[in-house]
């Protein structure tokens, strides 16, 4: 009887044991798996788009993509945590689709974006290098501010700089050195424009006296100069034909009007040479002396003294001269136009006293020499 | 005797089933952690960016195992164990990585600004031999402002050179160097001029 009893208990308890085991096995046969394969998908979306350099041209997709991951880890740990029959790994897998996704199309769209940032960057620098080429010749020419000049140096060095930035793949660090490069650059640019554009208010002026001195040397079978600061050069017309022409280099201020003796600005208006010079007349080989003042400066000097302009007792000036000792590469005179020596002899030969003498600020218009539309 | 036998058997099973379940690698997983900030707190994703993702995406992956083998029944970490040990090493190789590149690119800087200081000293050099004539008066203002900006750079550079944000200065140090290049054929050929005549 007690061996019956022992034989059924222990039928029962292996039946218990087998009838739990199966129910053991069918829950975990039927419980939710983690989506292993879509968190492996996400991860390496995630770096392939990092590798893509999303973290800087698709910023906000790979942040996105980032979260939607994390979420995925957090919601894998969390069921983890429960009882495996009562696992549920959707919004795990649906994180892990979604970080997939985002991710795929951030590394797309970082690639796209590098590449047209890229090619915008290229064009900025080929812009702003173009501008700066163009601008520089004139820029170097112009009597302004030592600041104005830092700024502009400081501008061509963050050139330089943001050039060697894109070399390096550095393309967020070139923009904004690009920016910096462009700000000081134009803020140069923009003083010396404003300098211009005042300056060329008397281009019809100067184009007027132009044409009359080109015209009495027609009309009257002589000889005429005409000396162009701006482009620095000096015309030599016969009855009306230009015959020669070369570079000339003038006062370190040589925009405006001649005012006072010190000013170091070269004189514009209608003078006629006075004077022929030689060595050792003069320390510049040889010299045409010019009849500045002439009644218009005169009025000028005495005008721009009753209001105050003049320092001190400063006379208006005189020894005006078109002579030798250029080729400096620079504007050094005190107010006089000179030519290397070799031209010198050249225009010295041609030219006789009394040969009139115009002193134009410009024959070309501003809007020729800026070419305003190029930034 | 044979109820005791079922109990032993039952004992058995029971202690191989709990045996059989690792414990999470922790202390791995802090150690790999701990050596991957440490190079990234040392500049690896700016000097050297591929090897960080690499290393990072290795440690992500692993930890995403983690959370796999987690999940399961049985839990076993060993594989997973030894991974992270791999990552660790690889992290410690991506800060030595990183070290060298910055000492690179540490001693290219501090060549450039030797470079740089020496062309400028030649400068004032020249600058002092220039003409001063009223002929050269103005090219050697413009000249002086701009080796006072270049002056300027050079501080910048130095300044963070001390810092350690050395690649940036080095762009910078780069560009003073073509700067001052320029002045100093531009000061030459002014000398050489005066020379001729």
């Amino acid at each position: 009887m007690k061996r019956l009893l022992i034989k059924r208990i222990l039928i029962y308890s292996i039946l218990s044991i087998l009838f739990c085991g199966s129910i053991f096995t069918i829950l975990l046969l039927t419980s939710d798996e983690p989506p292993v394969k879509e968190i492996n998908d996400a991860r390496i979306a995630l770096f392939e788009a990092k590798k893509s350099g999303a973290d800087q041209f698709a910023i906000i997709q790979l942040k996105n993509a980032e979260i939607s991951y994390d979420s995925s880890i957090f919601y894998l740990k969390g069921e983890n945590q429960k009882i495996f029959y009562k696992r549920d790994y959707t919004p795990c897998k649906n994180n892990a689709i979604s970080s997939f996704q985002t991710a795929t199309q951030a590394k797309e769209d970082a690639i796209i974006i590098s590449k047209n940032f890229k090619k915008y960057l290229e064009e900025k620098i080929d812009s702003i290098d173009c501008f700066l080429n163009h601008f520089k010749d004139i820029f170097i020419t112009l009597p302004l501010d030592k600041d104005i000049f830092a700024d502009f140096t400081k501008g061509k060095i963050l050139l330089t700089e943001s050039k060697y930035a894109f070399e390096n793949q550095n393309l967020t660090s070139c923009n904004i050195k690009l920016d910096l490069a462009y700000q000081y650059l134009n803020r140069s640019y923009e003083v010396a424009k404003l300098l211009l554009n005042n300056y060329f208010e008397l281009y019809p002026k100067w184009i007027s006296w132009a044409d009359e001195t080109i015209n009495y040397s027609k009309r009257h079978k002589t000889s005429a100069i005409i000396v162009d600061k701006f482009s620095k050069k000096i015309y030599l017309y016969q009855s009306g034909v230009l015959k020669y022409s070369t570079e000339v280099e003038l006062g370190k201020n040589w925009i405006g009007f001649k005012l006072f003796y010190g000013d170091k600005a070269t004189p514009e208006g209608r003078y006629s040479v006075i004077k022929k010079k030689k060595n050792p007349h003069t320390k510049y080989h040889k010299a045409l002396l010019l009849n500045y003042p002439n009644n218009d400066d005169k009025v000028r000097y005495t005008k721009a003294k009753s209001q105050g302009q003049i320092p001190g007792n400063r006379s208006i000036g005189n020894l005006i001269e078109i002579h030798g000792g250029g080729g400096q590469g620079a504007n050094w005179t005190d107010g006089c136009v000179a030519l290397r020596n070799k031209d010198m002899d050249k225009l010295f030969q041609l030219v006789g006293e009394e040969t009139p003498v115009t002193i134009v600020g410009s024959l070309l218009s501003l809007s020729e020499i800026m070419n305003d539309n190029i930034l | 005797m044979k109820n005791k036998l079922f109990l032993g058997l039952v004992a058995i099973m029971f202690v191989t089933v709990f045996s059989s379940c690792d414990k999470m690698p922790q202390v791995e997983i802090d150690a790999a952690n701990a050596a991957l900030t440490e190079a990234q707190a040392i500049g690896a994703e700016m000097y050297v960016p591929q090897d960080y993702l690499l290393v990072k995406d290795s440690l992500n992956a692993i930890l995403a195992k983690i959370e796999v083998a987690n999940s399961k029944f049985f839990k076993k970490f060993g594989e997973c164990k030894e991974q992270l040990v791999g990552v660790t090493a690889m992290a410690a190789d991506l800060k030595g990585k990183t070290e060298a590149k910055k000492e690179e690119v540490k001693k290219e800087l501090e060549v450039a600004l030797e470079e740089v200081k020496v062309v400028m000293e030649e400068n004032n050099t020249l600058f002092a031999k220039a003409p001063k004539g009223k002929e050269g008066k103005e090219a050697l203002e413009q000249i002086k402002a701009e080796l006072g900006v270049i002056e300027t750079t050079i501080a910048d550079a130095t300044n963070m050179l001390a810092s350690g944000d050395y690649l940036p200065a080095l762009d910078k140090v780069k560009a003073a160097k073509e700067k001052a290049a320029s002045i100093n054929e531009e000061l030459k050929a002014a000398i050489a001029k005066t020379k001729r005549r």
